[in-house]
């Protein structure tokens, strides 16, 4: 059983791939910051920075298709905490929609708002697909990430397969022997598969204790430096930094 | 001196069952022992025995010389076990990161580690495997990958239980002469109930009940009325 939702295309080589995760750590949230923090921007703006992102996704070499997929899926949400801005007043001209009056800088900031989480989660979606999740986790330790946040990530990363497989193969024998059941009778059997993958955890984990115990843990996960920063890592740096804030000083 | 003296063990789990009455056990060193025995008869307790998991309720045991009661943390350094789920061994989320697991929690430096990676990845045919994960390992890797995680703190006793439970016939007959080969120069104590395994050990023991019944001849493989007719099976 393959599953592979987390970090799909983690693993294939691009510029953008070979980069030190703390560097694309940085710069990715920096981007999200700077996009989400500015006020309103004119739609011109809001180009640059789409394509300035665009160009990123184009250099990683994750299909573009699957990233702007994976990204909408944040517009339903926003969307509906969205919808009544258009609606709020403000100034500049304004337009009717039946017995609705829609102003100028009300639409522009629902725009801004729709177009910004978009961006952001493209952002994140884009550091994803270009860093293996061990990668990452070890990019945002040695940026001051707590270790227990990270070591429970990683287990995370490591057994959320493995329960989503046993959650499984019980669904399917539960199909095998009761095809025909009722919705409250289902929700029953559902409640009990839960409530026995949790045990079955459970005692995993103990075991999991008692491996790493007879490996020397004693309370303290070590792990080897890997991280490097190299030529490329400053390179790549230096030329976005100045390009995200390019429309600061663009007129 | 002994690799392990176990005298009079007794282990009850909290829930009342009595794993272990009485076992007595003694493997020289150098030696490989095969501990033969049905489900249940208490194989993996008397396993987590060796490197100081459980601590004997009554009874004795020495590792190396070592009594676990004693402080565990010198018999772990030295005693390598292997579980029988290789999902329970293999935690980390990168091969590369699990084999290095030991050897960092022994606090050797990075470049001592590396190397022993690199040869215990070797020595179990698992090269080429560091960057994956071991989800997405096959069976018989995954198994490979775990003894790995175990040769890389170069052990002096090294502790398997069940090593091809679960292997098709393939990857068993991989499995088999990648333990004859481990076997060379090592004291090996492994527990299961592989008859051909069994084979290729130099003494085998019959466990049964919480208890060591009798020594068997461990070339006798083929006859399956060593180990006892279905009657009196536990």
């Amino acid at each position: 059983m393959k599953h592979h939702f987390l970090d799909q295309y983690s693993d294939r080589r691009s510029p953008l791939h070979s980069l030190d995760p703390r560097v694309k750590i940085l710069s990715l949230l920096s981007f999200v910051v700077v996009v989400v923090l500015t006020p309103p921007l004119p739609p011109h703006r809001l180009l640059f920075y789409t394509l300035f992102l665009l160009s990123l996704v184009l250099l990683s070499r994750v299909p573009p298709l699957f990233l702007l997929r994976r990204s909408t899926v944040v517009l339903p949400f926003v969307g509906l905490l969205a919808v009544g801005l258009p609606f709020l007043g403000g100034s500049g001209g304004s337009y009717s929609l039946g017995p609705f009056h829609v102003t100028h800088s009300a639409l522009l900031i629902f725009l801004n708002v729709l177009w910004k989480a978009w961006l952001s989660v493209l952002a994140m979606g884009l550091l994803v697909s270009t860093t293996p999740f061990t990668r990452l986790l070890r990019g945002l330790q040695s940026l001051g990430l707590p270790q227990l946040f990270t070591t429970l990530l990683s287990f995370m990363y490591r057994y959320l397969y493995l329960i989503v497989d046993e959650f499984e193969r019980m669904g399917r024998s539960r199909e095998a022997r009761a095809w025909r059941m009722g919705r409250l009778e289902r929700m029953r059997v559902v409640g009990n598969m839960v409530g026995s993958v949790f045990l079955r955890s459970y005692e995993r984990g103990e075991r999991i204790y008692q491996a790493m115990r007879a490996r020397g843990f004693e309370g303290r996960i070590r792990v080897m430096r890997e991280l490097r920063m190299g030529g490329t890592d400053l390179l790549f740096l230096s030329l976005f930094f100045p390009l995200l804030l390019l429309p600061a000083v663009m007129v | 001196m002994k690799a392990v003296e176990i005298r009079g063990l007794r282990y009850t789990y909290p829930d009342g069952t009595a794993a272990l009455r009485g076992v007595n056990l003694e493997v020289e060193e150098g030696e490989s022992v095969y501990l033969m025995g049905p489900n249940g008869s208490g194989k993996s307790t008397l396993l987590l025995h060796l490197n100081g998991l459980l601590l004997p309720q009554r009874g004795e045991v020495r590792v190396l010389g070592m009594d676990t009661r004693n402080g565990v943390g010198e018999i772990r350094r030295r005693v390598g076990l292997v579980f029988q789920d290789p999902d329970d061994q293999l935690f980390m989320p990168t091969v590369l990161e699990d084999v290095a697991f030991g050897p960092l929690h022994l606090g050797l430096g990075e470049r001592e580690v590396r190397r022993r990676v690199r040869e215990a990845l070797r020595a179990v045919g698992a090269e080429g495997l560091e960057r994956r994960s071991p989800h997405h390992l096959s069976y018989g890797e995954k198994k490979r990958v775990a003894i790995a995680t175990i040769l890389s703190m170069e052990p002096q006793l090294l502790v398997l239980d069940e090593p091809t439970l679960g292997l098709d016939p393939w990857a068993r007959r991989e499995f088999l002469s990648l333990l004859r080969r481990l076997k060379r120069g090592r004291t090996l104590v492994m527990a299961g109930h592989d008859l051909e395994l069994m084979g290729l050990c130099d003494r085998a023991l019959l466990l049964r009940r919480g208890r060591v019944e009798r020594e068997v001849d461990p070339e006798a493989w083929g006859e399956i009325e060593i180990i006892g007719g279905r009657k009196n099976h536990r």
